[in-house]
C-alpha cells in the first residue's frame, strides 16, 4: 500500500511537473524524467515476473498519457524500458529472440510463456544498469544530431529552420555546423511572441506569410519533430506543413531532426486528437466585442505526410521516412506494441 | 573700377569693351602726341624710357581694365561673359602689342631722326602721326570687328541672362522649399538630391510636356527638383493632395478603396478644371486634350514620377479614362464635363458596385454545396461574397486566416460578429489545419496577369498550398479590371505603400470568378479581349 501511494506521488508530481512549465521543457529534459519516474516505480513495485512488469508499465504509461495527452514520449520511454527488460530476460535466458517470421508459424506460446513467468530478480541489476544507459543515450542525443550537420549543410547553403528559438537541438545542429567552418546562411521562421525572446543572432528572421516568397532562394529546410511514427509520418510545430509544401514545390530537401525516444511505435489515426490547441491573443477590444462569436484557434502541431520529409535525422544516422518501421524495431518490441 | 559690380554685371561686355577701347584710343593718341612731342625736344634716350613708360602707362590701364574686368566676370558668374571677356582680352592684348609695336616703330623712327635732327623733326612728328594715325585706322578697324563679335555675343548673353535668372529663381525656390517643412511632408519625399534615376522614355515627356513647370525644370531634369518645387506643388489639386496624405496617414486596407477615391478625387479636380475652363472661355475642342495635358503633373505628382507605378486595378483604370478623355468630342465644355463626370460614375459603379454583386451571384452558386469556407487577408470582394452567402446559407461556417495576428483578416471577423455571425479565426500557422477542416478557400488578389498568374498578398501562396494539398478548390476573386497584360512587381506602390505581394501560379488555382463569367485562370487573356484592356497606346 504504502508503495503504491508512493507511486501515485510519484505519478502526480510529475504530471504537475510537465504542466507548470510555460514553455514547456525540452523533450530531452522529459524524457529524462520520465525514465527517472519509471525506475522509482518499478524499484518501488518489485514486479515478478517479466509479464508483471510489462503490464505495470503499460498501465501506468496509458495512466500519464491520458493526464498530459499531449506528451508522447512517455508511452515511448516505458515501452523502451519494457524492451530493455526483454532483452535482459532473453539475454541470460541465453539463445536470441526468435525470428519474428519464423515465429509466424511456429508454436509461440511456449517462448511467451517462459518469457512471462522469467524471475525479474536475477535481472535487475542489468535492468537497472540499462536504464542509465538509456539515460546517458537520450543525454547525448543532441550532441549526435548536432555532429550530423555536417554531412547535411554545406558552404553557401541558404537554410532555412522553424522554431529554432524553442529547440536547443535544432541550435545545437546549426551552432555546430558553424563552428565546423561552414559558411551558410541561416533563414529563421519566428512568431511574433518569439521575436521578443532572444533572437537567434544568426539567424535572419522573417515572418511565416513570408516563407513562400523566400523559399525560392532557400536551398535546405530543417524542421524538429515533435514526434514521429513508423509510417514516415511527423509532428512539427504548427506552421511546419506549409513550409515543407513550399520546399517540395521548390524540390527542396526537408530535414527532420528526430532523436529516438520521439518515434512513436503506434500509427497516427487520428491526428486530430493531438491536436492541442495554444492559447490565442486577440486585442481587447476586439475580444470584447467577439465573445461567444469568434473562434480562435492556435493548433500547436501540423502533421507532415512521409512524402514531404526528405531524411530524419536520428541520434544514430540519418534515416529515409520508409525506414521508421525497421528502426523501430530496435527500441520497441513488437509483443509490447501488441499488447499495449 | 570706380563702378559697382552690380552694375557692371547687368552691363553688356558690349559697353565693357567699347569703354576698354575708348581708353586704349585715349591712350594711344597720348602716346602718339608725346612721341611726337618728344620728338622734338628730349634726346633719343628718353623717348625709348618714355616709350617704355608710354608702353607701361598703355599697359598699366589696359591691364587694369583687364583686372577689372577679370573681377567684374568672377563675380558675374557667367561662363559666356566670361569667355567673351576673354576673347576681349585677347584683342586687347593684340591691340596693346600692335601699340607696343607702333611705339616701338615710332621709337625707332625717334632714333633714326635724332640722328638726323632737325631737318627730320617734321619727319618723325608726321612720320608718328602718320603712325598714329595708322595705329588709329587699325584701332578703329579691329574695334569694328569687335563691336561686331561682341553684338553676337550680347544676343547670347540675354539668353543666358534668362537662365541665370530661372537658376537664381530656383535657389530661391528651393531656400523657400526648405524654410517650408510642412510642405516637404507631404510630398513624404525624401530623396537626396546627388541619387541619380534613370526615368524612362514616357516619363520624360512628362517633364518636357508643356505643362507649366515645363520651363522652369527644363536645365535640371532630375524628377526630384520637380518634385521640390513648391511652386510645382501648388498646380498639384488639393484633391489629389488629399489623397495623397490619406494614403500615408490611413494605408488604404487594398487597392479597391484606393481605385475609389483616386475616381473621387479625380471627378472633384474635373469640376474645378471645368470651371475654371469656363471662365477662361477656352474652346471646348480642345478640351479633351487640354485635360490629358493637365492631369500629367498630377499623376506625375502621385506616382513620384513613376518611381511608384500605380497598384496594377488602378494603372488600368487609369489608362482607360486616359482613353475616354481622348475621344472627347462635345460642343460646350459643359458638356465634355457632363460626359466624363457620367463615365466616371459609370466606371464607379460597374467596376464596384455591379460587379460585387455579379461575382457574388456566380459564386454563391457554386459554393452552396460546401458548408465550410477559408478565407485568407483582407478583400473586400470576399467580405461581400461571404456576407451575402452567409444570408443564403445559413449553415455556411467560415474560417479566416491571417497573415499577421490581429492584422487585416480581423476586418472579416468584424463585419461578421457586427451582423452577429459566428466566425473562425487562426493565424498563418492554422492555415494547415485550417485548410484541412474546410471545404473551398476563397481569396482575393490584386491582379490577374496574362499568363493565369494571380498577384495575391504575401502568405496566400502558403494556404494555396495547404488547399491543394487537401484537395480543396482554390477559387480567386476578381473584377474585370484587376486583369493586367503585363506589369512587375516594384517595392513600393503609388499610394498603398509597400506592396507584400507574390505570385500564385496558375496550375494551383482551380477558379477565377469575374464579373463577367467564371473561368478557367489561363483564360484570362480572353478578359483581356472581351474589355480591351490589352496593351494601350
Amino acid at each position: 500500500m504504502d508503495s503504491n501511494t508512493e507511486i501515485e506521488e510519484l505519478k502526480r508530481a510529475f504530471i504537475f511537473s510537465l504542466r507548470k512549465k510555460f514553455p514547456r521543457d525540452s523533450s530531452s529534459v522529459i524524457a529524462n524524467a520520465t525514465v527517472n519516474l519509471l525506475r522509482k516505480i518499478i524499484f518501488r513495485e518489485n514486479p515478478k515476473t517479466m509479464n508483471d512488469l510489462q503490464v505495470s508499465l503499460a498501465n501506468h504509461c496509458k495512466r500519464l498519457h491520458a493526464a498530459q495527452r499531449s506528451e508522447l514520449i512517455v508511452i515511448n520511454i516505458g515501452l523502451m524500458i519494457s524492451k530493455l527488460a526483454r532483452d535482459e530476460v532473453l539475454q541470460k535466458k541465453g539463445g536470441s529472440e526468435p525470428e519474428p517470421l519464423y515465429s509466424l508459424w511456429r508454436d509461440d506460446e511456449e517462448t511467451t510463456e517462459k518469457l512471462k513467468t522469467a524471475d525479474m530478480k536475477k535481472i535487475k541489476k542489468d535492468l537497472q544498469a540499462s536504464i542509465k544507459e538509456l539515460v546517458t543515450e537520450i543525454e547525448s542525443s543532441r550532441e549526435c544530431i548536432a555532429s550530423q550537420s555536417t554531412e547535411l549543410l554545406f558552404n553557401n547553403d541558404v537554410v532555412m529552420v522553424h522554431s529554432l528559438a524553442t529547440s536547443k537541438t535544432m541550435h545545437a545542429f546549426l551552432t555546430h555546423a558553424a563552428k565546423a567552418g561552414r559558411k551558410h546562411r541561416v533563414i529563421t521562421i519566428v512568431d511574433e511572441e518569439e521575436q521578443s525572446e532572444t533572437a537567434p543572432d544568426f539567424g535572419t528572421p522573417i515572418d511565416l506569410y513570408e516563407a513562400a516568397s523566400k523559399m525560392p532562394q532557400t536551398s535546405k529546410v530543417v524542421l524538429v519533430a515533435a514526434a514521429y511514427f513508423p509510417d514516415g509520418s511527423c509532428l512539427v510545430p504548427a506552421g511546419g506543413h506549409q513550409i515543407a509544401l513550399l520546399a517540395k514545390r521548390h524540390c527542396i530537401p526537408v530535414y527532420v531532426l528526430a532523436p529516438f525516444y520521439k518515434l512513436c511505435p503506434f500509427f497516427m489515426t487520428e491526428p486530430d486528437a493531438l491536436h492541442t490547441f495554444r492559447a490565442n491573443t486577440l486585442p481587447f477590444d476586439l475580444s470584447a466585442k467577439s465573445a461567444g462569436l469568434v473562434d480562435c484557434l492556435n493548433p500547436a502541431f501540423d502533421t507532415l505526410e512521409s512524402d514531404l520529409v526528405t531524411l530524419f535525422v536520428s541520434n544514430t544516422s540519418c534515416i529515409i521516412p520508409s525506414h521508421v518501421n525497421r528502426l523501430k524495431e530496435d527500441y520497441y518490441h513488437a509483443q509490447d506494441i501488441a499488447d499495449y | 573700377m570706380s563702378e559697382n559690380p552690380s552694375e557692371l554685371e547687368k552691363k553688356d561686355p558690349a559697353t565693357k569693351l567699347k569703354e576698354t577701347f575708348e581708353k586704349l584710343k585715349n591712350e594711344v593718341r597720348t602716346l602718339g602726341m608725346i612721341l611726337g612731342a618728344t620728338n622734338a625736344t628730349t634726346p633719343s634716350s628718353d623717348p625709348p624710357s618714355l616709350a617704355q613708360e608710354q608702353k607701361k602707362t598703355s599697359d598699366t590701364p589696359t591691364k587694369t581694365d583687364d583686372k577689372s574686368q577679370y573681377h567684374k566676370d568672377v563675380t558675374a558668374d557667367d561662363k559666356k561673359a566670361r569667355k567673351a571677356a576673354k576673347a576681349a582680352e585677347k584683342k586687347a592684348r593684340a591691340e596693346k602689342s600692335v601699340a607696343n609695336k607702333a611705339a616701338a616703330a615710332s621709337g625707332n623712327v625717334q632714333q633714326q631722326q635724332k640722328k638726323s635732327d632737325q631737318p627730320a623733326k617734321e619727319k618723325p612728328s608726321s612720320d608718328s602721326k602718320a603712325s598714329s594715325t595708322v595705329n588709329k585706322k587699325n584701332i578703329s578697324q579691329e574695334n569694328q570687328q569687335l563691336e561686331d563679335v561682341t553684338d553676337q555675343l550680347a544676343a547670347k548673353m540675354e539668353k543666358l541672362v534668362i537662365e541665370q535668372d530661372n537658376k537664381d529663381n530656383g535657389e530661391l525656390k528651393s531656400s523657400i522649399k526648405k524654410n517650408t517643412g510642412n510642405v516637404r511632408h507631404m510630398n513624404n519625399v525624401m530623396m537626396p538630391s546627388a541619387v541619380h534615376f534613370e526615368l524612362p522614355i514616357d516619363q520624360v515627356k512628362v517633364v518636357a510636356s508643356d505643362s507649366d513647370e515645363g520651363v522652369a525644370t527644363d536645365i535640371e531634369s532630375t524628377a526630384i527638383t520637380q518634385l521640390d518645387d513648391a511652386t510645382c506643388l501648388a498646380n498639384i489639386h488639393p484633391a489629389f493632395l488629399a489623397l495623397l496624405a490619406k494614403a500615408e496617414l490611413e494605408k488604404f486596407p487594398d487597392s479597391e478603396t484606393a481605385c475609389i477615391k483616386f475616381i473621387e478625387a479625380f471627378k472633384e479636380f474635373l469640376r474645378d478644371w471645368t470651371a475654371e475652363r469656363e471662365k477662361n472661355r477656352s474652346d471646348a475642342a480642345t478640351y479633351g486634350h487640354d485635360l490629358d495635358l493637365a492631369i500629367r503633373p498630377q499623376l506625375a505628382h502621385l506616382t513620384q514620377n513613376g518611381h511608384w507605378p500605380l497598384p496594377f486595378a488602378l494603372g488600368n483604370t487609369v489608362r482607360l479614362l486616359k482613353r475616354t478623355i481622348k475621344k472627347l468630342e462635345d460642343c460646350t465644355n459643359a458638356r465634355c464635363e457632363e460626359t466624363l463626370q457620367l463615365y466616371l460614375e459609370d466606371t464607379l459603379a460597374i467596376n464596384f458596385t455591379h460587379a460585387y454583386k455579379a461575382i457574388s451571384q456566380l459564386l454563391i452558386r457554386k459554393i452552396q454545396q460546401f458548408k465550410k469556407v477559408i478565407v485568407f487577408d483582407w478583400c473586400p470582394v470576399v467580405n461581400y461574397v461571404l456576407l451575402e452567402a452567409r444570408k443564403q446559407i445559413p449553415e455556411m461556417q467560415v474560417t479566416v486566416i491571417d497573415a499577421l495576428p490581429n492584422g487585416r483578416g480581423t476586418l472579416h471577423v468584424n463585419s461578421f460578429i457586427d451582423r452577429g455571425y459566428s466566425v473562425q479565426y487562426t493565424t498563418m500557422k492554422g492555415s494547415s489545419w485550417g485548410c484541412r477542416h474546410s471545404a473551398v478557400l476563397i481569396l482575393g488578389c490584386s491582379a490577374i496577369f496574362a499568363n493565369g498568374a494571380v498577384a495575391a498578398q504575401k502568405g496566400a501562396l502558403a494556404a494555396v498550398m495547404c488547399a491543394n494539398r487537401f484537395n480543396i478548390p482554390v477559387i480567386v476573386v476578381a473584377e474585370h479590371f484587376k486583369f493586367i497584360d503585363k506589369g512587375h512587381v516594384n517595392q513600393r506602390v503609388a499610394l498603398l505603400g509597400r506592396q507584400n505581394i507574390e505570385f500564385i501560379q496558375s496550375d494551383l488555382v482551380t477558379a477565377v470568378v469575374t464579373d463577367l463569367r467564371v473561368l478557367g485562370p489561363t483564360s484570362a487573356p480572353a478578359v483581356l479581349k472581351a474589355k480591351a484592356l490589352t496593351d494601350l497606346a
